[in-house]
């Protein structure tokens, strides 16, 4: 058996297992940011129309989500939140991204500035956000979002 | 066929069935509870390391690339997080954590809590119920925490805090 066969057996393996290929560094290529950006903004898009399709696709069924207010959601209380219009945006001001990935997992860390009405209050206090990505059936979706407001007295 | 070339072809046929089925996103129950057991193991081990101020386990358990983000809002990363329990400038002055909620995807963990834990933070005292959400990965064949973020509970339905409370 020559050499080259061998790495070209080894070259097939890593090829067909991705999890055995997994990098351990965790800064995601350009062309994963850009997906996961993608995504986002989409969901950014269909969190200010309320588009319950768009949310219902990139929301994961088992997404959890932990609110400013340190409230514990599922997916159909925050998709509730949005079609009843109990959740709505005055202003849209979201950024300042930090990427970490894992494989087929990424850790989107950020920023919100925008306006929020929640329930009838109205928060304009800056969040900071941890949002875990993971790629299911092909698509990012959104399995885990935490929200904690920025510099809030104790 | 040599007996090589067959062991090759076999290591690659295997390779291929268990990345396959590593690729699913919801392993069987019982590997749910295993895993789960797992992080819970490795919790415990981190929240007796964080009431000792014990770095080396910390360090252990903590992702290279940890991102933390706390109760204020502010992003700490691995380094920062450990030199805050070395210079005592996190103390605790009791923990209680849990009500956990796992959800599992494959080598990913994605753990909902609560701490009510009284926690001494840079001088100042807390003493308000926080959730959690933490981000186990498994890499080289250990869970390591690698997302870590917490949130004031200011606002609880009914019976949410019922964990703190009893």
């Amino acid at each position: 058996m020559s050499a080259g066969y061998i790495l070209r057996m080894i070259g097939l393996i890593t090829l067909v297992c991705p999890g055995m290929a997994k990098s351990q560094t965790d800064v995601p290529s350009q062309a994963i940011q850009q997906e996961v950006l993608k995504t986002e903004a989409a969901r950014d898009e269909a969190m200010q129309k309320a588009d319950m399709a768009v949310l219902n696709r990139i929301y994961a069924d088992n997404v959890v989500i932990v609110n400013t207010r340190g409230v514990r959601l599922t997916k159909a209380q925050r998709l509730a939140d949005f079609q009843s219009g109990d959740l709505k945006f005055l202003s849209f001001d979201q950024g300042d991204y930090s990427f970490h990935s894992y494989g087929d997992t990424v850790i989107l860390n950020g920023r919100a500035n925008s306006a929020v009405q929640f329930h009838g209050k109205i928060n304009r206090v800056p969040r900071k956000f941890t949002l875990t990505y993971i790629k299911l059936n092909g698509e990012w979706q959104l399995v885990a979002q935490n929200e904690t407001l920025i510099d809030q007295p104790q | 066929m040599t007996i090589l070339r067959r062991l090759v072809i076999w290591a690659a046929l295997t390779a291929t069935l268990s990345g396959v089925l590593g690729a699913q996103e919801q392993p069987a129950a019982s590997q749910d509870a295993e895993i789960e057991k797992e992080i819970l193991s490795i919790e415990a081990l981190k929240n007796n390391a964080m009431q000792k101020g014990d770095a080396k386990v910390l360090e252990e358990i903590y992702g290279d690339s940890l991102i933390f983000v706390n109760a204020r809002g502010k992003v700490l990363t691995k380094k920062d997080r450990v030199k805050e329990f070395v210079s005592g400038t996190v103390k605790y002055n009791s923990f209680r954590q849990g009500d956990y909620r796992f959800h599992i995807y494959g080598n990913t963990a994605v753990v909902t809590g609560v701490a009510c834990s009284v926690v001494d933070y840079h001088g100042s005292v807390n003493q308000t119920p926080r959730r959690f959400t933490s981000v186990y990965v498994k890499l080289d064949g250990h869970w390591r925490f690698v997302a870590h973020q917490a949130t004031l509970v200011t606002d609880s339905p009914p019976g949410d805090l019922q964990y703190c409370n009893n």
